[in-house]
C-alpha cells in the first residue's frame, strides 16, 4: 500500500488528472478520472501507463454518465465521461460497471461508482472488449 | 506523419486473423467494423487500414455505393484517416460539407488528431459551425497549423456560447504562448453552477484541470480535486495557488474576462428545462424560472423577462404529462440525437427527466404524445426570434408537432 501512495503521489496525484491519495491511510479510496483513462494512447496490447497498474485491485471513486441506451434492470454498465450519444465506445474510453447490490435504472445525471477497480485487457475473437472494470455494490448521486 | 506511424504501430501490434489470405481477413475485418459490437467497431476499422491496400480497397468500394460514406458506420467513417489513402481523406472532407452528415463531430475529431499545415484555412471554417462538437475538435486542426495564423483564429472563440470550446481554444492560445488565455481555465475552475440537475460547473472544472494539468505540469495541479467544491477552504487555496502560478507566465496580461466565460451564478427557482442536442442542426438549451424567466444557453448571459403565468402554464402541462407518461422516462434508441425535458415540479428537490434519443433515421412519432403540449407551450413562450430554431430543433429530434 505504501508503495501505491508513493508511486501515485510521485506521479503528481489530482483527482482531476491523476488518482490523488486521501490523506486517511486505512483502506483509501483513490480519486480516479475517466478524462485521464481517455488521455491514455492505447491501443490493443500496448503495456498501460504505471500509475493505472498501480491501481489495480484497488479501491477508486469515479464519476461519469452511463452510457446512453443503457437497458434498465441489468447488472452491467458502461461509464462514460460524456453524457452524448456521440461518438464511438473506445475501450479506453469506458469503464465496465458491475453492480452488485441494485440494477441499473435510467439516470441521465452525472454519477459516482466507488469499488475495487481491475485493469486488463480481456478480448473475445482477438479483440479487447475491456479494459477497465469496477465493482461497485450501487450507484451514487 | 502521425497517420503513418499509426499504421506503422497498428502494423506492428495488430494480430492477424489469417495473415494466409489478406482478402479473407479484410472481409472479416470489414463486416465487424462496420457491423460488430460497438466496443470492437473502431479496432476492426484500424486493423483493416493496416491490411494496406487489400482493405483500402473494400472501403473504396463501399464508398463508391449509394450510400456512400454512411454506409461505413461511424467507426470505419471516423477511420478513414488511417488509410494510406488521400482519396480517403478527401471524402471525409467532403463529408463534413454535408450538413445531414450525422458523424460530422467524429469526422472533424479524426482529421484534426492528423491535421495537416495546409489544412488550416478549412479547420477555420469549421470554428464556426453551428454544433459545438464540430468547433471543440477544430480548434486542434487549427492549432497544429501556422502558430500567428492559429491564434488570430483561435482568439474569437474565447467567446463562443459553449464551454468545452472556449476551454480548448484556452488552452491550444496557451500552448501557443499566449498564458494570458490561462484565465479561462482557472476560472473554470471556481464554476460551481448547475443547469436543473446537470453539474456543468464540476464537469468544467475536471476538464480545466485536466488542460491546465497538461501545460503547467502535473505538479501544478497535486492535491487539486474537483470533486470538492471550489469555495472550501482547501480548495479555494489551491485554485489561488494555480492562479499565481498563471499570473507568473502571464506576466502583465492577465486579462478582465468576458461575461460569458465567468462562472455562472446560481439560477434561482428554475423548474423547467428543454436539452436539444442534435449532431445535424447543433444545440439549444432553455430554461424557464417560477419567476417567469427565460434562460437561454448554459449560463446566465441570456435571461428574458416573460409574461406573466407563463411558466405555471408551462409546469401545469408537464403535471399532466408526467401521470399520463408513469414511470416511462426514456424513449427511442442510442444516437446522436437527444431531446431531454427537464421538470421540476413543486415541492420537490431533484427534477425529472424525459429522454428521447435517436440515430440518423427521422423517427416521426419518438416523441409521446403527452409531451406535445409541453412543446407547444414551449413554442409559444420564446420570443420571435428563438421560436422557429426551436420548432426546428424539436421537429428534427423528437419528430413533427401536431398543426
Amino acid at each position: 500500500m505504501k508503495f501505491l501512495l508513493i508511486l501515485l503521489c510521485s506521479l503528481g496525484a489530482s483527482a482531476a488528472a491523476r488518482p490523488s491519495a486521501p490523506p486517511v491511510a486505512e483502506d483509501p479510496v483513490f480519486e480516479l478520472s475517466l478524462l485521464d483513462l481517455m488521455s491514455i494512447d492505447y491501443r490493443p496490447g500496448k503495456k498501460l501507463p504505471a500509475w493505472v497498474h498501480a491501481l489495480d485491485g484497488h479501491r477508486v471513486r469515479v464519476e461519469g454518465y452511463m452510457a446512453l441506451g443503457t437497458p434498465e434492470g441489468l447488472e452491467k454498465f458502461e461509464l462514460v465521461w460524456d453524457s452524448c450519444g456521440c461518438g464511438q465506445s473506445i475501450v479506453n474510453h469506458f469503464i465496465e460497471v458491475t453492480l452488485t447490490e441494485e440494477t441499473t435504472a435510467f439516470n441521465p445525471d452525472i454519477i459516482f461508482v466507488e469499488g475495487v477497480f481491475t485493469v486488463g485487457e480481456i478480448r473475445e475473437d482477438g479483440f479487447v472488449v475491456s479494459l477497465f472494470r469496477l465493482k461497485a455494490p450501487t450507484i451514487q448521486q | 506523419m502521425r497517420a503513418a506511424a499509426l499504421l506503422f504501430a497498428l502494423a506492428a501490434t495488430a494480430p492477424l486473423q489469417d495473415e494466409g489470405d489478406p482478402a479473407a481477413e479484410a472481409k472479416r475485418l470489414f463486416e465487424v467494423a462496420t457491423e460488430g459490437s460497438p466496443r470492437v467497431r473502431s479496432q476492426a476499422s484500424l486493423r483493416l487500414a493496416a491490411l494496406g491496400e487489400t482493405g483500402a480497397a473494400l472501403v473504396r468500394e463501399r464508398l463508391e455505393t449509394d450510400g456512400g460514406y454512411l454506409s461505413l458506420g461511424p467507426a470505419l467513417y471516423e477511420a478513414l484517416v488511417a488509410f494510406e489513402d488521400q482519396r480517403m481523406r478527401a471524402a471525409l472532407w467532403e463529408s463534413l460539407e454535408d450538413v445531414m452528415n450525422p458523424w460530422r463531430p467524429a469526422g472533424a475529431r479524426a482529421l484534426a488528431k492528423t491535421a495537416k499545415i495546409e489544412e488550416q484555412p478549412q479547420f477555420e471554417t469549421l470554428l464556426s459551425d453551428r454544433i459545438s462538437a464540430v468547433r471543440a475538435e477544430a480548434v486542434l486542426g487549427v492549432e497544429a497549423g501556422d502558430m500567428g495564423r492559429a491564434k488570430e483564429a483561435l482568439r474569437p472563440r474565447l467567446t463562443d456560447e459553449n464551454g468545452r470550446v472556449r476551454r480548448r481554444a484556452a488552452a491550444a492560445l496557451a500552448r501557443l504562448g499566449e498564458h494570458a488565455a490561462l484565465a479561462w481555465l482557472v476560472e473554470d475552475l471556481r464554476r460551481d453552477d448547475t443547469w436543473l440537475d446537470m453539474r456543468l460547473g464540476r464537469i468544467a472544472r475536471a476538464e480545466a484541470a485536466q488542460a491546465l494539468g497538461g501545460i503547467l505540469g502535473r505538479d501544478a495541479i497535486t492535491g487539486y480535486s474537483s470533486r470538492s467544491a471550489p469555495d472550501s477552504p482547501e480548495t479555494a487555496a489551491k485554485i489561488q495557488a494555480i492562479e499565481e502560478r498563471c499570473r507568473a507566465l502571464a506576466g502583465e496580461e492577465w486579462p478582465e474576462l468576458p461575461d460569458i466565460a465567468r462562472a455562472p451564478s446560481l439560477i434561482e427557482g428554475e423548474v423547467i428545462g428543454v436539452e436539444l442536442r442534435s449532431c445535424r442542426h447543433g444545440e439549444l438549451l432553455l430554461r424557464w424560472t417560477q419567476d417567469d424567466r427565460l434562460v437561454i444557453g448554459e449560463g446566465d448571459t441570456d435571461i428574458r423577462q416573460l409574461p406573466e403565468g407563463s411558466t405555471a402554464h408551462l409546469l401545469e402541462r408537464a403535471q399532466a404529462a408526467l401521470e399520463t407518461l408513469g414511470d416511462q422516462r426514456s424513449f427511442g434508441d442510442p444516437g446522436c440525437d437527444l431531446e431531454r425535458h427537464h421538470f421540476r415540479l413543486p415541492d420537490t428537490t431533484r427534477a425529472w427527466t424525459i429522454q428521447l434519443s435517436k440515430g440518423p433515421e427521422a423517427v416521426p412519432d419518438l416523441r409521446p404524445a403527452a409531451l406535445h403540449p409541453v412543446a407547444e407551450a414551449m413554442i409559444r413562450t420564446v420570443g420571435d426570434d428563438l421560436r422557429r430554431d426551436l420548432e426546428v430543433s424539436l421537429e428534427s429530434l423528437g419528430g413533427p408537432l401536431p398543426d
